[in-house]
C-alpha cells in the first residue's frame, strides 16, 4: 500500500503514515553530555570518538532518533533498505566561526580536516545513515532559516514514489539560537538558555498502525494556515496525552499537515 | 504516482570554461582545462593552490549590473544559470503563468556566507539570522516564480538528487516545469585549506592543467571547481506539445548510500552498484545500451579504483566497448554542483555524438580497466548516457539521460 495520492484535480496531496516519532529540547548541557555519552541508536553503542566532531544538531537529531526507535518499539530493528533526509537550521555556524578564526590566526594549517565532512549539510543524514547502516538515499536539506520548510515537500515526494520502504525524515533548528563568541566559545544573546530542537519522524509507504499521518501539498498560494515553526511541532508532539493535530503553510514551499489517526484504522486510503 | 517521461527543454551553465551550452561543450570537446592558479585570494600557504575558478558570472538581462555585482558569487551563478535556462527553453515570458517550480542542490551557501563578511571584516556569523531569506527564495521571488522551491544536499551527488526530486514534483503534478541542477561556488579560504588538510586535493601546483588525472597512475587527489548548472525539466507531452527543444529525457534515477565512512568510499562496492542498476532499471535500459558514462572519477586515488570496480561489475563484458571518461579532468572538481555540470557533459554527447576525454591521462592505472577516452575526444553513437555522482556522507547516485 503506497501513500496516497489524493485530490487529483486539483493540487496533488501526499499521504502517508507515520509509524515512528519523537521530539527533543535540548540544552547546551544535554548536548555536551550527548556528545560524551550519546545515545545508542536501535540498540547498538555509539563511541563517543563517532560524535567528537559533529555539529550540535547532529547531536539532537541522533537523540530524537534514538527516542523514536525506542517509543516505536524497533530496537534492534534492521533499516538497511531505508533512507534518511535532514533538514538543519544554520548548520555549521559554530563550526565555521572556531574555523576562520583560527584561519585568521594560524592560515591554512588551523584548518580541521574534519570541517568538511561534519559541519556541512550532508553531515546529519551521513551520519545517521552511517549509524543505522541505512544503505537507501540520505541527504541534507535547507541549511538556513527556516530550512525545515524545505523538508516536507522533498520528504513527501521521496515516499509518494513507494520504493522506499520508510524514511527517516529529521528536522532540527534552536528555539533559541546558540550564537558563537569571537573567542571560540558559545553563549546565548538572551537571558534565557539556548535549546536545540530535533524531531524524528518515520515516514512508512507500507500499511502500517499508525496513529499520525503527514500530509504534505505543493500549493504554496495556500492561505489561513500558520507559518511552520519548528518548536509548534516539537509541542505538538510532545503533549502529554499524545500527538497533536496541525497543520502549517512554508512559504514559497507548499504546506503539511499532521493529522491523528485512529488505532486500528490501519493506513489511510 | 506516474511514470510521465521528462524532458530536458532548457539548460544554463556558469564554469570556468563558459557561461552557454555551446562555450562549454565546445570546450569539453576541444580537451581543453579550465584549471589556473588561485587567484581569488591569496594561496601561498595553502597545501594546493590550484582550481577551476569562476572569475566572473555574466549579468542576466533585465537585471541591474551594479545590483548584481553585489550579490554573493553563488547567488550570481544561480540567477545566470536560471534564466539562461528557462530563455533557452522559450518560457521565460510565459514563467508567471505556470507552476515553475526550482530544487537547487547547494551545500555551502550559509558557510560561505560567514566565512566571506568574517574574512571582509563583517560579524554576520555571531548575529542572530531569523529574518534573513534564503538563496533558493530569494531566486524565487527575483525571477517572479510561483511554483515551490527548496535547496538540498548530497555533497558531491547533490545535482543527481535535484534532477530526480524534481521528475518526481512533475509526476506528482506538482509543479508544470522546474527547474533543477546544482550551484557551487566553494573555491575559499576554509574549503580549499579544509580539503588540502584532509589530503584529498592535488598538490601538483607547478602544474594546474595538468594537474586533475581521473584513473591516471599519477594522480595525486581532485582539483576544485566552481560553477553551476541548472536545467528546465518538463513532461515529454508539454514540450511536444509546444515543439520544445528537448535535450534529453531524464530516464533513469539511482541513489544509495554506504553506511560506511564520511569520507572514505566503502571498500564493499555493492551499494554504489545498487544506485546504477537501480538507474538502469528505472529507465528499463540493459547495460549494453549505454554508450557513454561519464564517472564520477575525482583523480584521487582511492576513489576512482574504488568506481572502476564498481563498473565493471556493472558492465560486466561490455565494459571493454563503452567509453569511461572523467570530465573533472577538465572542469575540476565542482563539488556540489559537480553531477549537475556534469549531466551537460552527458548531453554533449548524446547532442554531438561524441565523448568528451579525460585529460591528462596518459598511463591508465591497470587497476582501472575501462574503456578510457585519453585527452582527445572521440565520435561514438550515443543513445543512452549515465552520469555517477558519489558524495561525503556516503552518497552514491547515478543518473541517466537518453536521446529524446
Amino acid at each position: 500500500m503506497n501513500p496516497i495520492l489524493s485530490s487529483p484535480t486539483t493540487a496533488p496531496v501526499v499521504r502517508c503514515p507515520v509509524a515512528a516519532h519523537a521530539a527533543v529540547r535540548a540544552t547546551p548541557e544535554a548536548l555536551a553530555q550527548w556528545r560524551k555519552q550519546p545515545p545508542p541508536i536501535a540498540g547498538t553503542p555509539v563511541p563517543a570518538s563517532f560524535v567528537k566532531h559533529s555539529e550540535e544538531q547532529t547531536l539532537a537529531a541522533l537523540a530524537a532518533l534514538h527516542a523514536a526507535i525506542t517509543r516505536a518499539g524497533w530496537t534492534g530493528r534492521s533499516f538497511a533498505d531505508w533512507g534518511v533526509v535532514a533538514a538543519s537550521n544554520f548548520f555549521g555556524r559554530g563550526g565555521t566561526a572556531h574555523t576562520v578564526q583560527r584561519y585568521a590566526q594560524e592560515g591554512a594549517w588551523g584548518v580541521s580536516p574534519h570541517l568538511i565532512p561534519h559541519q556541512s549539510l550532508h553531515a546529519v543524514s551521513g551520519t545517521l545513515s552511517q549509524l543505522l547502516k541505512m544503505h537507501g538515499p540520505n541527504f541534507g536539506i535547507g541549511g538556513g532559516p527556516e530550512a525545515c520548510n524545505d523538508a516536507f515537500l522533498i520528504a513527501g515526494a521521496l515516499v509518494a514514489e513507494g520504493t522506499l520502504p520508510g524514511l527517516w525524515l529529521l528536522l532540527t533548528g534552536y528555539d533559541r539560537e546558540l550564537l558563537p563568541l569571537e573567542n571560540g566559545k558559545t553563549a546565548d544573546v538572551v537571558a534565557r538558555p539556548a535549546l536545540c530542537e530535533a524531531v524524528a519522524l518515520a515516514l512508512v509507504s507500507g500499511a502500517a498502525d499508525e496513529a499520525l499521518a503527514l500530509c504534505v501539498g505543493a500549493d504554496t498560494t495556500r492561505i489561513g494556515l500558520d507559518v511552520f515553526r519548528l518548536s509548534a511541532l516539537v509541542e505538538r508532539l510532545s503533549a502529554g496525552g499524545g500527538p497533536v493535530a496541525g497543520a502549517w503553510r512554508m512559504p514559497g514551499a507548499g504546506w503539511c499537515e499532521l493529522e491523528l489517526v485512529a488505532q486500528g484504522a490501519g493506513s489511510p486510503r | 504516482m506516474n511514470r510521465d517521461v521528462v524532458y530536458i527543454t532548457g539548460v544554463g551553465v556558469a564554469t570556468s570554461l563558459g557561461h552557454t551550452y555551446a562555450d562549454l561543450a565546445g570546450h569539453l570537446l576541444a580537451g581543453r582545462s579550465g584549471v589556473r592558479r588561485i587567484g581569488l585570494f591569496p594561496v601561498d600557504e595553502h597545501p594546493s593552490q590550484i582550481g577551476a575558478a569562476v572569475t566572473t558570472v555574466p549579468c542576466p538581462d533585465g537585471m541591474a549590473e551594479d545590483a548584481f555585482g553585489r550579490l554573493p558569487k553563488v547567488e550570481q551563478g544561480m540567477l545566470w544559470c536560471a534564466t539562461s535556462a528557462l530563455r533557452d527553453a522559450g518560457l521565460w515570458e510565459r514563467r508567471a503563468d505556470l507552476r515553475v517550480g526550482i530544487v537547487l542542490g547547494c551545500a555551502a551557501e550559509w558557510n560561505s556566507y560567514w566565512e566571506n563578511d568574517y574574512l571582509q571584516g563583517g560579524r554576520k556569523l555571531f548575529q542572530p539570522q531569523q529574518h534573513v531569506e534564503p538563496l533558493v527564495q530569494r531566486a524565487r521571488r527575483r525571477l517572479g516564480l510561483t511554483g515551490p522551491a527548496v535547496s538540498l544536499s548530497a555533497a558531491c551527488a547533490s545535482g543527481n538528487y535535484a534532477l530526480a526530486l524534481a521528475r518526481r514534483w512533475l509526476r506528482l503534478g506538482w509543479v508544470d516545469v522546474c527547474l533543477a541542477g546544482a550551484c557551487d561556488m566553494a573555491i575559499t579560504p576554509l574549503t580549499l585549506a579544509g580539503f588540502g588538510n584532509l589530503r584529498a586535493l592535488s598538490r601538483r601546483n607547478d602544474d594546474p592543467e595538468g594537474a586533475s588525472r581521473p584513473f591516471d597512475v599519477d594522480r595525486d587527489g581532485f582539483v576544485m571547481g566552481e560553477g553551476g548548472a541548472l536545467f528546465v525539466l518538463e513532461p515529454a507531452a508539454a514540450a511536444r506539445r509546444r515543439r520544445a527543444r528537448a535535450y534529453a529525457e531524464v530516464a533513469g534515477c539511482g541513489a544509495s548510500s554506504d553506511a560506511y565512512n564520511m569520507v572514505i568510499p566503502s571498500p564493499h562496492p555493492e551499494p554504489a552498484i545498487a544506485a546504477m542498476r537501480q538507474a538502469l532499471a528505472d529507465a528499463r535500459t540493459d547495460p549494453d545500451a549505454v554508450g557513454y558514462v561519464n564517472a564520477h572519477a575525482t583523480s584521487t586515488p582511492v576513489g576512482d579504483q574504488a568506481e572502476a570496480r564498481v563498473l565493471e561489475t556493472v558492465f560486466g563484458p561490455h565494459i571493454a566497448r563503452v567509453p569511461v571518461s572523467s570530465t573533472k579532468s577538465m572542469t575540476g572538481h565542482l563539488l556540489t554542483a559537480a553531477a549537475a555540470v556534469e549531466a551537460i557533459a552527458c548531453i554533449v554527447a548524446l547532442e554531438r555524438q561524441a565523448i568528451p576525454p579525460t585529460i591528462n591521462l596518459h598511463q591508465p592505472d591497470p587497476e582501472c580497466r575501462l574503456r578510457h577516452v585519453p585527452n582527445q575526444a572521440e565520435e561514438h553513437p550515443v543513445r543512452v548516457a549515465v552520469s555517477n555522482s558519489f558524495g561525503f556522507g556516503g552518497s552514491n547516485t547515478c543518473l541517466l539521460l537518453r536521446a529524446a
